[in-house]
């Protein structure tokens, strides 16, 4: 494995730490949320050129194809969110607050 | 230095990213993901993936994230917090920045790495030779197998995008 390989992991670490702590908008979760998929590709595509596996050089492309389906739901919502509430900030989504 | 130009732009990589996770305001995530996917996709091309690396310029930057800027400039508020005036946002990114040049400077020092795979530095500019490639690219001609081999996969993802935009549509027809 290359060096690089450990960069590419401490990426989707960390995006993966900024998802899961919400500050104060919802776009940023869905931004982490497209660098995960971004370190996802590129580290598949590291991988799979290293190896030579040449029939899985597809499976980047299909998984980028998957990524932009769900980021345009995430929108979606996301602009469904604004259009009820005015703002996207998180703490507007508190219907099952007890 | 040139050498670790690869290990260099692998670096930029985690620090735009780290710059995305430490949450400014949407609009700066979008311009730190923009820096990431050009250094993301320099990466590609070094190690020979001169399709994949442009796939991401054209799919990733040029479709996606072009989305993201227009439905972050709708729901925008009106003075955005970019990294240094917020000091949660620049303490997140400091302490990111400081983890990456640890982790800079241990590989530096070492030149190799044994975590659980080992990660040695040779493999950035030597790859593992299988033989005879012929003319034609490898890459270029798995990627074309996606219509032979992978032709169900075509169907597939052909399906689920457009079951993608009806299910946007019924998100967005509102009452």
């Amino acid at each position: 494995m290359s060096l690089v390989h450990i960069n590419i992991l401490i990426a989707f670490a960390v995006s993966l730490t900024g998802l899961l702590m919400h500050r104060s908008h919802l776009m940023s979760a869905l931004l982490c949320l497209e660098g995960m998929m971004l370190s996802l590709f590129i580290l598949a595509t590291l991988t799979i050129l290293s190896t030579h596996f040449t029939l899985a050089n597809m499976m980047p492309i299909i998984l980028l194809v998957f990524a932009a389906c769900e980021a345009a739901i995430g929108l979606a919502l996301l602009v469904m969110v604004s259009n009820t509430y005015g703002t996207d900030y998180v703490q507007n989504l508190n219907l099952l607050q007890c | 230095m040139v050498m670790y130009i690869v290990f260099t732009m692998s670096t930029i990589f985690v620090i735009s990213l780290v710059g995305v996770s430490s949450k400014p305001s949407p609009i700066y995530g979008g311009l730190g993901l923009i820096v990431g996917g050009a250094m993301g996709c320099g990466v590609v091309f070094s190690f020979g993936g001169s399709f994949l690396g442009l796939m991401v310029f054209l799919i990733y930057l040029g479709g996606m994230l072009v989305v993201f800027g227009y439905t972050t400039a709708m729901a925008t508020e009106q003075y955005p917090e970019v990294w240094v005036s917020n000091k949660v946002v620049f303490g997140g990114f400091f302490l990111g920045l400081v983890l990456e040049l640890l982790v800079v400077m241990y590989v530096l020092k070492g030149g190799k790495v044994n975590v659980v795979f080992e990660f040695n530095g040779l493999e950035d500019w030597v790859v593992y030779d299988t033989g005879d490639s012929g003319f034609f690219s490898e890459e270029a001609m798995g990627i074309a197998a996606l219509y032979s081999y992978g032709a169900w996969l075509i169907v597939v993802t052909g399906w689920s995008l457009f079951i993608g935009v009806v299910v946007i549509m019924e998100i967005t027809r509102g009452n």
